[in-house]
């Protein structure tokens, strides 16, 4: 049978290519589909728990559906955002959104 | 169970301020709806204002409730949430006041941007009061996803649109960090979810001091710290605050950051009690370098919103003084600056609105010679810049007297020096905001202040940001030397929040110098 | 009317409340705002005068018309006022000279309700801080004197007046830190959490703590004086501000800082003043002449002048360092002398300013012939602050040095050295103030003010004036008048400063093994001290 450790991992490592993505992406899609496998990651985590350390009240489940809903809005409204931001400037290049000192 | 025994073990009544805050969301929401968007902006924000003061009201008949726990252990209206929620909805309050005339002058629609604003509120509410991981995620990205939503409410400005964009990817990122603290925490105490469940676990399973609940405390420190801007999670404020519509700076620089403080201290001090030393020195370590980061670069900005952004930035440094000594005065300090530093922050923004929108400029230089035109904004923006730089006898001045104080108490001279020394550092570049309005002859005068518009409070949502700005006005002035009913509020909240009790530290008496006896011993024997 | 009425609640918050209503009052061409405020500013100067002279014990050194209420009792804050011999005339010289230098703006057309606000709040700071009997009260009211005084240096000043109000406000504020520290430290040291200045006084204090809290006072209140190397910000305040500004600077917050030094260092920190005063006496001889030879390089009258507020408020501190009753009440004299002196004299420079718009030396000269009155009046000013026999600055001088000679807890080397230098700084003032005379008004009318009508002055300038000349000779003519209202006061502190150096002065340099233990300090008793001290 699978150990614990394992699942943490694989978690462990997933978030940190989601990391990884996340300070190299140029592009502000891509920033988001990391952040969302750094959101994976803790999914992972919260299974992993919830299955070998508490079977009987599954709260980790229950978290787990949680983050995916919160995962799904923000990824909307990131989206949105990055949509708007390409109507107006024609470029979802993280470099180019320099109108802010950064 | 049946339903009857399920509601009551609810406890519903716990959280009617937010009940109030949600119909009415809904009221706005279905209003605009059937009578469409230009009647509707009429009377949504009013209607809104009185929801939010409602349910400011109602929190007062929650006040020492017997049995503070609703929905289950998930949320715990104890009386530092009370008064923590009493912060976010009025700041909310004070916040549609200055948006009406902004939101319109921006040609988009109001009641969708109160909604938005709204959701916030509620977010932030249930967060001071969130006693459970879950319940927690859930209200933070609730407050979070609305904030990112108000700050690219103005979607046709590039400007804004950027500071969305890097507010939601560094906010988003933060609390994937944060989330995965919790899982951790989840995970270390064997399944646990509540707070004071999980501390207790760890205890017995003896993980305290083991290297992945430090972890787990590193990574919750980082989402707390993006949300109270404290340095080095930062480096979103100025960008976001210069970016986005101002009223929804005011709201992020004040609501937001009252809801982090409140899960901060929740989070904290519920389920790291084991690991007090280290998130002490974490958040030492975080204030001390707000202090000094925050006051030192706002002395080179020009831009006034960014002022502010760095200022708030310093002003955070101050709160956590309060939050790190860990005694009784020391979280009643912090309340106490929390509630004062919530008028006169609101106030200094009222009055960047308003100059902004008869200007159309936020730049420092600009305001020279203002005082010709417009005694009256000058003198509120005087008053509350002068008030976060804490000059007597104003509101500011008694909240840093009351951190320093706790500060002293408690040992924490260090901080303490800190302290006053970055504040008299504040005191210069507030100080020469009010030197450009007040001081600079008329031949000094901007082309901006030049060109002054006529002040008609008539205007269609004027009259609110004229409230607005005389409210604080009044409220800074006033609340410092009549601040005896504040006191005795953030002392309560304190002293009767269990929580808080179980975890104090005794106050310690001040240190005598133990030398003097065994010196005075060696000038015995000669 | 009876003693349980808050006189001295009233006689502090007066001024602040009536500024209140200066922004609502009609006020068309910029003259019923002056009255106002010059109504208010007599109004309480009456109070004040009638309060001390029916309620208010000349022969009775303790506190007098206490009051206190508890303002906020979570931080210990109380509103507590009192005066006693060291408050009560710098209170009356606070109220004079704020009151006169309100008339003394008449001609202020420039944001005129802006003007009279801020005076009338600094009028109550002022009172507040020769009042707080709570140290964190008195922080308050020290805090609340400062953002007038910046816009007031800042609007109305001269040429570099932003530069001069910026070095103002950030050398008090940073002073104002070890105020604030000073408080908390000795607030919550030992057991109970106390900001009675009285209780704080009677605390037993470790010696090293003391002399800690001791250096921070002295700081704080040294840049206030000014003490030597904190006084840079004086000339450029004092030369900027305007003339009733400066009146107010010279005469009045000055003495705060020398009234703060009496009452906390000398006063609360007994023992550890032992160990600075010496530093004191030797400060203060080197604020004397280092002020007179700076004064005389000036070739501007205002900085001039401030140059010599520095030498004369020298004296005060030799007067504290003295030990001895008569220095103790010399260094009161001197403050409120040379408080109505420096007012005069920057009064009347103001005025020739009006006249000349110049400051400048260089440009003056011959101003006598067309300005006879002024000349006159800047005589005699100058002749008091030059100690003429027969002025206040004369007495309140030779009480000092008299004091200082006199001591015990020095020793007789020490002494004359002290002596004979202050007494080349008292020869130096002459020079430059005659100096300033002479080039100002002798010789021939320069050829710039050919064509600009340089009139007289006025009855109302003349009235300012005298009403600051009268007490200066009044004081110098028969001083016991003026010094028995406060002399016990004095004596009281002294004796109380002096018991403390004999018992300090019976220990072994408890200072040094404290901090270094090292046994072999033992043989230095205090009997030699660095041969300084007795």
């Amino acid at each position: 049978m699978l150990q614990l450790q394992f699942f943490l991992l694989l978690a462990a490592a997933l978030f940190c290519i989601g990391i990884y993505g996340l300070i190299t992406s140029r592009n502000a899609v891509r920033v988001l589909m990391s952040i969302e496998l750094m959101l994976n990651a803790v999914n992972l985590n919260l299974m992993a728990f919830s299955n070998y350390l508490d079977p009987q009240t599954v709260k980790g489940q229950v978290f787990t559906t949680f983050v995916i809903a919160i995962a799904a809005a923000e990824a909307a409204v990131g989206l949105a955002i990055v949509l708007a931001i390409y109507r107006n400037r024609d470029t979802v290049d993280m470099e180019q959104f320099n109108l802010l000192k950064w | 169970m049946d339903f009857a025994s399920l509601a009551a073990q609810l406890n519903t009544e716990v959280i009617l301020p937010e009940l109030i805050v949600t119909a009415t969301l809904l009221l706005v929401v279905v209003g605009d709806l059937i009578v469409g968007r230009a009647a509707s902006s009429k009377w949504t924000p009013y209607v809104s204002i009185a929801g939010l003061l409602a349910a400011v009201g109602s929190l007062y008949f929650l006040w020492d409730k017997p049995n503070p726990i609703s929905f289950l252990g998930s949320f715990n209206g104890d009386n530092l949430s009370i008064v923590f929620r009493g912060i976010i909805a009025l700041s909310a309050a004070v916040t549609i006041l200055m948006s009406i005339r902004y939101v319109e002058q921006s040609a988009t629609s109001l009641a969708e941007y109160l909604t938005i604003l709204l959701t916030a509120t509620l977010g932030g509410m249930f967060l001071s009061g969130a006693d459970e991981l879950v319940m927690i995620f859930v209200s933070l990205e609730t407050l979070s996803i609305s904030s990112y939503l108000l700050t690219g409410y103005t979607k046709r400005d590039p400007r804004s649109n950027e500071a969305a964009l890097k507010y939601l990817l560094i906010g988003a990122s933060s609390s994937a960090i944060f989330l995965y603290g919790l899982s951790l925490l989840y995970g270390l105490s064997g399944g646990q979810t509540n707070l004071n469940d999980i501390a207790s676990s760890i205890t017995t399973a003896g993980l305290g001091q083991s290297i992945a609940v430090v972890i787990a405390l590193v990574f919750a420190i980082a989402g707390i710290a993006f949300k109270i801007a404290a340095v080095p999670f930062h480096q979103w404020t100025p960008d976001v605050y210069e970016g986005s519509p101002t009223p929804v700076v005011a709201f992020l620089s004040v609501g937001s950051k009252a809801a982090g403080f409140a899960l901060a201290t929740r989070l904290l001090v519920t389920a790291f009690p084991y690991l007090t030393e280290q998130w002490h020195f974490v958040l030492t370590a975080l204030a001390i370098l707000s202090m000094i980061l925050g006051n030192v670069v706002a002395l080179a900005q020009t831009s006034m919103k960014r002022l502010l952004a760095y200022s708030s930035i310093g002003q955070a440094g101050f709160v956590m003084i309060g939050l790190v000594i860990g005694t009784d005065a020391g979280y009643s300090s912090m309340i106490f600056y929390l509630l004062v530093y919530l008028f006169m922050n609101l106030g200094a923004f009222t009055g960047v609105i308003l100059f902004s929108l008869r200007t159309g400029t936020d730049q420092i230089s600009e305001y020279s010679g203002l005082y010709q035109k417009d005694p009256l904004l000058t003198l509120g923006l005087s008053i509350c810049l002068l008030s976060l730089g804490g000059i007597p006898p104003l509101a500011g001045f008694f909240g840093k007297l009351y951190l320093f104080w706790a500060g002293w108490q408690a040992g924490a001279y260090g901080l303490v020096l800190l302290g006053l020394i970055t504040s008299v550092i504040s005191i210069y570049y507030y100080i020469r905001v009010v030197k450009m309005m007040v001081v600079k002859e008329p031949q000094e005068m901007s082309d901006a202040v030049l060109n002054y518009p006529e002040i008609r409070w008539n205007l269609p949502g004027m009259r609110p940001l004229q409230v607005g700005l005389i409210l604080s006005l009044i409220a800074t002035s006033i609340a410092g030397i009549l601040s005896n009913p504040l006191f005795t509020l953030s002392n309560e909240s304190v002293t009767k929040t269990p929580m808080l009790q179980a975890t104090v530290k005794p106050e310690k008496p001040v240190a005598v110098m133990k030398k003097s006896n065994e010196s005075a011993q060696v000038s015995m024997k000669f | 009317m009876s003693t349980n009425f808050p006189w001295l609640t009233t006689i502090t918050l007066l001024p602040l409340v009536a500024s209140l209503l200066i922004p609502v009052l009609p006020d068309k061409y910029g003259k019923t705002v002056r009255w106002y405020s010059l109504a208010v500013g007599l109004i309480d100067f009456a109070l004040i005068v009638y309060a001390f002279w029916y309620h208010y014990d000349f022969q009775n050194p303790d506190f007098q018309l206490v009051e206190t209420y508890a303002w906020l009792p979570q931080l210990g804050l109380n509103w507590t006022l009192a005066v006693d011999g060291i408050s009560m005339p710098l209170v009356l010289l606070a109220s004079l000279v704020t009151t006169l230098s309100m008339l003394a703006g008449w001609q202020v057309t420039y944001k005129p309700r802006l003007f009279y606000f801020l005076m009338l709040a600094m009028y109550s700071a002022q009172i507040g801080v020769f009042c707080a009997q709570d140290i964190l009260l008195f922080f308050l009211m020290w805090e609340l004197e400062l953002v007038p005084v910046y816009i007031l240096i800042s609007i109305w000043g001269g040429p570099k007046r932003l530069y001069a109000a910026t070095k103002f406000i950030l050398y008090t504020a940073i002073g104002s830190i070890f105020i604030l520290v000073a408080a908390l430290a000795m607030a919550f040291y030992g057991g109970n959490v106390t900001f009675d200045m009285r209780e704080l006084g009677m605390k037993d204090y470790s010696l090293t703590f003391e002399l800690l809290v001791y250096a921070a006072l002295i700081i704080a209140y040294g840049v206030k004086l000014p003490i030597f190397p904190l006084h840079t910000w004086l000339p450029d305040a004092h030369g900027e501000a305007s003339a009733p500004v400066s009146m107010i600077l010279a005469g009045v917050l000055l003495k705060m800082g020398g009234y703060a030094i009496i009452r906390m260092n000398v006063e609360m920190l007994t023992d550890a003043h032992f160990y600075f005063a010496p530093v004191l006496a030797i400060l203060g001889v080197v604020n004397i002449v280092y002020g007179a030879l700076v004064s005389f390089a000036q070739r501007n009258l205002k900085r001039r002048m401030a140059y010599s507020s520095v030498s004369h408020m020298g004296f005060v501190l030799l007067g504290i360092a003295s030990y001895t009753e008569l220095g103790l009440s010399g260094a009161v004299l001197q403050m409120i002398s040379h408080g109505l002196i420096a007012a005069a004299l920057f009064y009347l420079s103001g005025v020739t300013y009006e006249r000349t718009h110049t400051l400048m030396l260089d440009k003056m000269g011959g101003l006598g012939r067309s300005m006879p009155t002024v000349f006159a009046l800047f005589t005699i000013a100058s002749m008091a602050s030059l100690a003429l026999p027969g002025m206040s600055g004369f007495v309140g001088e030779l009480a000092v040095f008299i004091g200082f000679a006199t001591s015990d807890s020095y020793t007789s080397a020490f002494k004359l050295v002290v002596v004979l230098l202050s007494a080349v700084g008292l020869i130096l003032t002459p020079m430059y103030l005659l100096s300033m005379l002479r080039e100002m008004f002798y010789g021939k009318e320069n050829t710039e003010f050919r064509g600009v009508p340089l009139l007289d002055a006025r009855p109302r300038e003349v009235f300012v004036t005298a009403c600051l000349l009268i007490p200066i000779i009044g004081i110098g003519l028969y001083p016991k008048l003026f010094t028995q209202t406060y002399d016990v006061k004095t004596v009281q502190v002294a004796s109380h400063a002096r018991m403390a150096v004999s018992t300090v002065a019976q220990q072994p340099l408890q200072l040094f093994s404290e901090v270094s233990q090292a046994p072999a300090l033992n043989s230095v008793t205090s009997g030699e001290f660095l041969g300084i001290v007795k």
